[in-house]
């Protein structure tokens, strides 16, 4: 079934004057709780897809639906009212706020949808972030913590919401190998343990590897 | 809003995160209360919260910034305070005294009598006048003392007067002096003073005091400071005192006066006055008005009048004026732009983990506040020892709410101004670049 369609998606910028096209007439579909792999030579516009998709930047042309509804055109509150419950971002730069503790970056989400702080909600973060092996690092700002830990509280604080679709761009880019299989183990756990959807984008052979099914936006063929 | 997932999902695919159902039905429960709540206050205290934390995190890496704000800005209310509190200074004080005419030289008994004969007079207040030693138990100073033999008179007519008082009153047997010199005497209500000849080096003062009880504490104003005490029985003390003075000079100098003075000053109050009716008076005097110096209340404050305008009618003061006020605008608007700057990052994730842009403009609106708070409170503060101690004004309460005025109403308008761009820059974010690569 299908829960996000891209039909006849067109992506320009203009820079400098010149018009930059990403992609021309993009046709995707993402099916509910597959692993779907962008794959691409860089450039290729597998970031400025995951945006479109998570709303954070808006097509040229065409239309993308979430559950049959338009989203490309939305309204800002709508907008962000869909970010903050029915997508989770992972980015490869883990994009924490630097200032919160990784206790706080996971439990703000929470914050921004209505919770009340609270004894029990602690207690939820906590589970949050043990789930991501990180329960003893919860009052450490990201500063010091290591990449990997950093991108695991990343995907606590995406998770936390309970989204529907996971957003993540490259992120195993900034990690070496091992704490890149550690962190793809983790999603792909993650994954398997619900009827979540995840779009990955990535030129990561070990990533490739666990999809369900890869989009190559070089050739735009299906694979797997 | 259309694709909100609703809690009863979690039950269904929600193991994953929710290990029991236990903390879902929390959860639940927690989302029902705070969805009566409303959204704004939430935005409110969610922003609160992240600025809280930055603070913490952050805050003596803008203070150097802060405190130049902080200085330039009360350099600006003092630029803008100056001339008010300066026209205050001259004049207060012959605005409140309550004499016509003033007259000094040597004045004797017989002089006083006369002009308290003429029929236009109401009051004449005599006084003797020293520059001489004041002690007090941790420190001494020269200055200018009025003897007075009538301290409820002395108290409305003179230029140290009950409507200066800052602290206690005008009483019997005691003295009142101006904050400045109370100071540097290190003395308050309800301590003693005692007044001293000695820097006359003379035999017939040697040894010789009064001592005063300090009884009230007055705004110093005009540029002489006078300490006024009650006289009213020291009357032979101060008749020997200066004729053994003026003996001793006779010996010394050979210079001899005509007679003894008895009084160095005097204040007096018509029952109606007008500049012309002065002259009656004086001829009461015959050829010994020539010897006294005469001033009517009036001229006196015509000159300080014009003297306070010339400040504020200065070019360059203005352009001071002016100028600090651009300075700070400047300063104000660009720490407010570089702050959104710097915190584009923050907002992008904000908006990525799904924040409302109100609550972005919330929080950079609650940032500008708190800061722009905290800037008018110091500003103040520091505007008032800026009067104290550099330019040794008192700020009347006048000046006080006027320096208030001008705060807020400079820094309000500040924060529109920034709050506008800053609405616009907010809107232009490009959300999906900042959050690419650092
Ligand atoms: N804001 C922008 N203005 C102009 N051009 C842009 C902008 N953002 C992206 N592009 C261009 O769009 C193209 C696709 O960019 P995108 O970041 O989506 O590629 P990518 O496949 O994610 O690359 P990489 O693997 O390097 O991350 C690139 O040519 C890029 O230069
Ligand atoms: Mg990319």
């Amino acid at each position: 079934m299908g829960i996000v369609r891209l039909t006849n998606v067109t992506k320009n910028y203009i820079h400098n004057k010149h018009k930059v096209c990403v992609f021309n007439n993009l046709d995707i579909e993402v099916n509910s709780g597959e692993f779907l792999i962008i794959k691409g030579a860089s450039g290729s516009g597998k970031s400025t897809l995951l945006n479109i998709i998570g709303t954070l930047e808006k097509p040229t042309s065409g239309k993308v639906t979430l559950f049959g509804k338009d989203i490309s055109h939305g309204g800002i509150h709508e907008l962000s009212e869909l970010r903050l419950r029915t997508f989770g971002f992972i980015y490869q730069a883990f994009n924490l706020i630097h200032f919160l503790t990784a206790f706080d970056n996971v439990q703000l989400p929470l914050l921004l949808s209505g919770h009340v702080r609270s004894a029990e909600l602690e207690r939820f973060v906590h589970e949050m972030l043990g789930r991501v092996g990180l329960a003893h690092r919860a009052r450490h700002y990201p500063a010091e913590l290591s990449g990997g830990e950093q991108q695991r509280v990343a995907i606590a604080r995406a998770l936390v919401n309970n989204p529907t679709i996971v957003l993540a761009d490259e992120p195993t880019g900034n990690l070496d190998k091992q704490t890149s299989g550690e962190i793809l183990y983790l999603m792909k756990q993650l994954h398997g343990e619900g009827s979540r959807t995840f779009i990955v984008a990535t030129h990561d052979d070990e990533v490739v590897k666990v999809g369900t099914r890869i989009i190559d936006l070089n050739y735009l063929t299906v694979g797997v | 809003m259309v694709y909100t997932r609703c809690l009863e999902d979690l039950l269904v695919d929600g193991k994953l995160i929710m290990e029991s159902r236990e903390t879902v039905r929390v959860l639940a429960y927690a989302r029902t209360l705070t969805n009566q709540k409303n959204k704004k206050a939430r935005h409110i205290s969610i922003g609160a919260s992240l600025l809280l934390s930055e603070y913490r995190r952050g805050f003596l890496r803008n203070i150097r910034n802060y405190a130049f704000m902080v200085l330039i800005f009360s350099l600006v209310l003092t630029f803008f305070a100056l001339p008010a509190a300066y026209y205050e200074f001259q004049t207060v004080a012959y605005r409140t005294a309550n004499y016509d005419i003033s007259l000094s030289g040597p004045i004797t008994k017989t002089d006083v009598q006369k002009l308290k004969a003429y029929k236009g007079t109401q009051y004449v207040l005599a006084l003797s006048d020293f520059t001489t030693d004041i002690w007090s138990q941790s420190n001494h100073i020269v200055a200018d003392v009025y003897l007075v033999d009538n301290i409820s008179i002395a108290s409305e007519a003179l230029l140290v007067n009950k409507k200066l008082l800052v602290q206690g009153s005008f009483e019997p047997n005691a003295c009142v002096l101006p904050a400045n010199l109370a100071s540097s005497l290190k003395v308050g209500i309800g301590d003693f003073i005692d007044i001293k000849w000695e820097s006359f080096k003379l035999k017939s003062t040697k040894g010789k005091s009064l001592r005063y009880r300090v009884s009230g504490i007055v705004y110093p104003n005009t540029q002489r400071d006078i300490i006024v005490a009650d006289a009213s029985n020291k009357e032979q003390f101060l008749v020997s005192l200066k004729k053994a003075i003026d003996q001793e000079n006779r010996m010394s100098t050979g210079y001899s006066p005509k007679y003894s003075p008895d009084y160095e000053a005097a204040f007096i109050k018509l029952k109606s006055f007008a500049n012309a009716g002065s002259e009656g008076l004086l001829d009461q005097l015959g050829s010994k008005k020539n010897e006294l110096i005469f001033e009517t209340r009036q001229q006196a404050l015509k000159s300080r009048i014009n003297e306070a305008a010339k400040l504020g009618q200065s070019y360059q003061f203005w352009f001071l004026q002016y100028g600090a006020l651009a300075l700070y605008l400047f300063l104000f608007l660009g720490n407010s732009l570089k702050n959104i700057d710097l915190r584009q990052k923050l907002y992008a994730i904000l908006s990525a983990i799904g924040a409302n842009r109100r609550l972005i403009i919330i929080h950079n609106a609650l940032d500008s506040l708190i800061t722009n708070s905290a800037i008018l409170i110091f500003s103040i503060y520091i505007t008032k020892l800026y009067f104290r101690y550099f330019l040794t004004f008192y700020l009347p309460a006048i000046v006080v709410y006027k320096v208030i005025g001008i705060a807020l109403l400079v820094n309000l308008f500040a924060f529109i101004i920034s709050s506008v761009i800053a609405n616009i820059k907010l809107s232009k974010i490009e959300i999906a670049r900042l959050l690419r690569l650092e």
